[in-house]
């Protein structure tokens, strides 16, 4: 299930080739249009075919929609979630609390004990402090540790080389790795990084709207990759939920 | 010689832009310049309809996406060159014109917007859930890497721009000084009065309709090039449909040079806000601008110089 | 695949979703059906409740619905500002046709803008303690978060149909629609009158955002999307009948969700204006149009 939208349309067809991979057989595939004001409709679709695991690739507002619609209908598929964007913004995962138990989903940077990164604690205070000012996400894990790294990287890199030459800062940046507020960064020969980084993580634990809790470690677990693996999966979906 | 004045002016200023390129390097201009004389093609379009027969065509976007993924699937099945795209994106869009006209034309003016605003949805999830051309997931089209005469395919682009422009501000030009625009005029001043005349008003609007949606979708055929990556959500963009019913709106809709003026002046002014100021405040001018001259100059811009001339003691 | 249970409670969905559309177009109804302004506004004016909603939530913990309730004076002044500026820009000459639509425009984007510098692009959503309850009936599940703004369509559909019906001034707002003339000769100001009902539609956007907001998160473009739903339900009711309104609402909110439910849903918007297109090319008065 996904936007209609270029991530969510690619989201998906990874998903497809996954599946195919695993052997799951795909029972229900379709896209959803912008401004779409009511999911229950579509989650009840979902749960008519019966489905184990259900894929979501949404943007911020449908996010929210779909982990209401699946409440209000009581989907309870064994695996829920994956590329769901939004439910990183404190603001939604204060509103939408202990609704979000269960869910495993993306992400890029969480406070658990397995990603203190050096100087990682240090960013975010600096960042949370500003944040309240500026009125921008208090939490700041999503995307900002990542903006801080790229820029670190570079400076890294044109240090190095003593140049701001494209081409020269671009061969280093290549062929060297680069610590980082979020761990050690190499890129393989695609550009891309040589491992990926997205997280996978579960949504557990989370009793109430409280920001708090989403400071501390423990609520959103990491589940792969292996090398930060900070807890266990719980599975069914279903245990997971208070 | 009624020929011969407008077609003398196309070729004109497209020798005159051709040379331009060989002088001038720098790629950012001819990106700033390729978006103002698209909304020099849009304004005009739309108030072929909008100005000389009085209706609001809200579905611009429509028409203009109709183009640029005409020119996508041209583009896919048979590597078309680029004027090939342009003439068939005009054509399937022209057509578009005359059945959405043809459907609701007999209808009071405010209907057949909003029959626009509807068609632009329609076709909006049309292109979305149709894969062939990228669906919503978008097409990327690859520039041809050379093209003969030019050193920059931007380049290139902006020439043709400039042809379309030049090329959209005749024909306006055309039907102003023909029986067609004394018959539309009429329709706009007071339609069931032009129709006891003997006016052939659905056959006028008809044609005003085709016309606009022809040079509408003329206008986003070379879109996929210039853009390289097209998807559903920008091509329908509600912006196109509020550029080319405001700038005529500032210059003046009475006649050609109303659009003109407008697209050149608010597409200049938008381009140099979003580089230098922010891209929200760039909307709010738009906004701001445009109350401020519905209110306070009805006419345009063309029409307050008038009405200053006027004033002057001969 | 397709079980009675499925279609009946997307039949259900659909009705629920309907009694919100309705509370969004109900003001379009007045301020385009019956007034004949062409107010395209008016979906960003509930944007604007849905934001001074959230801004009460979020500050003073005020519940959604009633801070709705208590801003539409507020609105309601807006509305009769708003006329008032129209009137004596365009109205008056008798340029109201092409040129009122681009003031509505503009003003669309104005309040957009400011609503985006002033809050910027992220999404706000709000909390109310009913949002999460779902009751059941039968095989039927009905959420709180859907039912609520139904019912408040629903309510606010009759409190304006008794209005316009059975009230001294309701009677003068149709009159206006049908005859200002005649309304002038009997000594009534048809220009008050229409500020009125004016200011009436506007009101009625307080309220329609803060449902808005409970049934979704809300960002500044939002009311961009609502701007062809709302035109298409209040033209296929037939212009200024607000009954028709709701029931086109109904039967829009419906499609939309037969659609999503048994072809998927990304053709469920194509289908409620393929719908429109077909009724201004066969029935151009809409349903229920006089």
């Amino acid at each position: 299930m996904g936007a209609d939208a270029e991530f969510a349309r690619n989201a998906i067809a990874g998903a497809r080739i996954n599946a195919k991979k695993y052997g799951l057989r795909i029972v229900y595939d379709n896209t959803y249009p912008p401004a779409t004001a009511d999911f229950t409709p579509v989650v009840r679709a979902i749960q008519a075919t019966g489905a184990d695991v259900v894929f979501v690739s949404s943007y911020p507002p449908d996010s929210v929609g779909m982990v209401r619609a699946i409440h209000e209908v009581g989907l309870r598929p064994k695996m829920l979630g994956g590329g769901m964007v939004g439910l990183q913004y404190a603001a939604f995962l204060t509103k939408l609390g202990p609704m979000l138990n269960g869910i495993v989903n993306y992400d890029f940077w969480v406070p658990e004990p397995t990603l203190k990164f050096p100087g990682i604690e240090e960013f975010l205070k600096k960042y949370q402090a500003r944040a309240v000012q500026e009125g921008v996400d208090p939490l700041g894990h999503y995307l900002p540790p990542w903006a801080y790294a790229y820029l670190e990287v570079l400076g890294q890199a044109i240090t190095a080389t003593q140049s701001t030459d494209q081409r020269t800062v671009g061969e280093y940046i290549r062929t060297h790795s680069f610590d980082t507020i979020v761990g050690r960064v190499t890129f393989g020969p695609n550009g891309e990084w040589a491992t990926s980084r997205v997280l996978m993580i579960q949504f557990q634990n989370i009793r109430d709207n409280d920001l708090e809790q989403f400071h501390k470690p423990g609520k959103r677990i990491v589940l792969y990759p292996e090398k930060w693996k900070s807890g266990e999966l719980i599975y069914p979906y279903e245990k997971a939920l208070p | 010689m009624r020929v011969l004045r407008p077609l003398a002016a196309v070729v004109a200023a497209v020798l005159l832009a051709y040379l331009l390129t060989t002088v001038v390097h720098n790629r950012y201009y001819y990106f700033a310049a390729y978006v103002v004389l698209q909304y020099v093609v849009l304004a005009t379009a739309w108030n072929i309809l909008g100005g000389y027969t009085g209706y609001v065509n809200f579905g611009t976007a429509a028409f203009f996406a109709l183009g640029a993924y005409t020119a996508v699937v041209l583009l896919k099945t048979w590597k078309a060159a680029l004027l090939v795209m342009v003439v068939a994106g005009g054509a399937v869009a022209g057509l578009l014109g005359l059945g959405i006209g043809y459907l609701t034309l007999r209808l009071k003016g405010v209907y057949f917007s909003i029959a626009t605003l509807a068609l632009a949805v329609v076709l909006q999830t049309l292109i979305m859930n149709w894969d062939y051309v990228g669906g919503a997931t978008g097409y990327y089209a690859i520039r041809p890497r050379t093209v003969p005469l030019f050193d920059d395919y931007v380049a290139f682009l902006f020439v043709v721009m400039v042809l379309l422009a030049a090329l959209s501000l005749s024909v306006a030009w055309a039907i102003e000084h023909s029986r067609l625009g004394r018959g539309l005029a009429a329709i706009r001043d007071n339609e069931e009065a032009a129709e006891c005349l003997g006016v052939p008003t659905l056959r006028l609007k008809l044609l005003a309709t085709t016309l606009s949606g022809a040079l509408m979708g003329m206008a986003g055929a070379p879109f996929p090039y210039f853009i390289t990556y097209i998807e559903p959500a920008s091509a329908f963009n509600l912006d196109y449909a509020v550029n080319s019913l405001a700038m005529p709106m500032i210059g003046g809709t009475a006649s050609w040079l109303g659009p003109l003026v407008g697209a050149v002046l608010l597409g200049t002014a938008q381009q140099v806000a979003t580089v230098t100021i922010s891209s929200e405040l760039n909307l709010l001018i738009v906004g701001v601008v445009l109350v401020a001259f519905v209110i306070l100059a009805p006419e345009g811009l063309l029409g307050l110089v008038r009405r200053r001339q006027q004033r002057r003691p001969a | 695949m397709v079980s009675v249970n499925l279609l009946l409670n997307a039949v259900v969905a659909g009705l629920l979703v309907g009694g919100f559309y309705a509370a969004v177009t109900l003001g379009i109804s007045v301020t385009f059906g019956l007034l004949e302004v062409v107010n395209i506004a008016h979906p960003v004016f509930v944007i604007l409740g849905a934001y001074f909603v959230y801004a009460a939530n979020a500050t003073l913990g005020l519940d959604p619905l009633l801070t709705g309730a208590l801003l539409t004076p507020l609105f309601f002044g807006l509305g009769v500002g708003v006329y008032r500026l129209y009137y004596a820009c365009f109205e008056r000459k008798g340029e109201e046709a092409l040129r009122g639509l681009v003031f509505f425009f503009g003003l669309l984007f104005i309040v957009e803008v400011l609503l985006l510098l002033r809050y910027g692009v992220d999404y706000r959503l709000v909390e109310a303690p009913y949002l999460g309850k779902t009751i059941t009936l039968g095989s039927v599940g009905i959420a709180y978060r859907l039912l609520i703004p139904c019912l408040v369509g629903v309510g606010l559909t009759l409190a304006l149909y008794f209005f316009l019906s059975k009230t001294y001034y309701g009677r003068a707002i149709q009159g206006v629609a049908q005859d200002s003339l005649a309304l002038r000769l009997m000594g009534v100001n048809p220009v008050t009158v229409k500020a009125i009902a004016f200011g009436l539609g506007v009101a009625t956007a307080s309220l329609a955002g803060a449902l808005l907001i409970l049934i979704g998160p809300v960002e500044p473009s939002l009311g961009r999307e609502y701007i062809g739903r709302a035109f298409a339900i209040a033209v296929l009711g037939g212009l200024g009948s607000i009954g028709g309104t709701l029931v086109a609402a109904f039967l829009l909110g419906v499609a939309e969700s037969l659609t999503a439910t048994l072809y998927g849903p990304s053709w469920a918007l194509a289908v409620s204006f393929g719908a429109l297109l077909l009724v201004l090319a066969l029935r151009p008065s809409g349903l229920f149009g006089r």
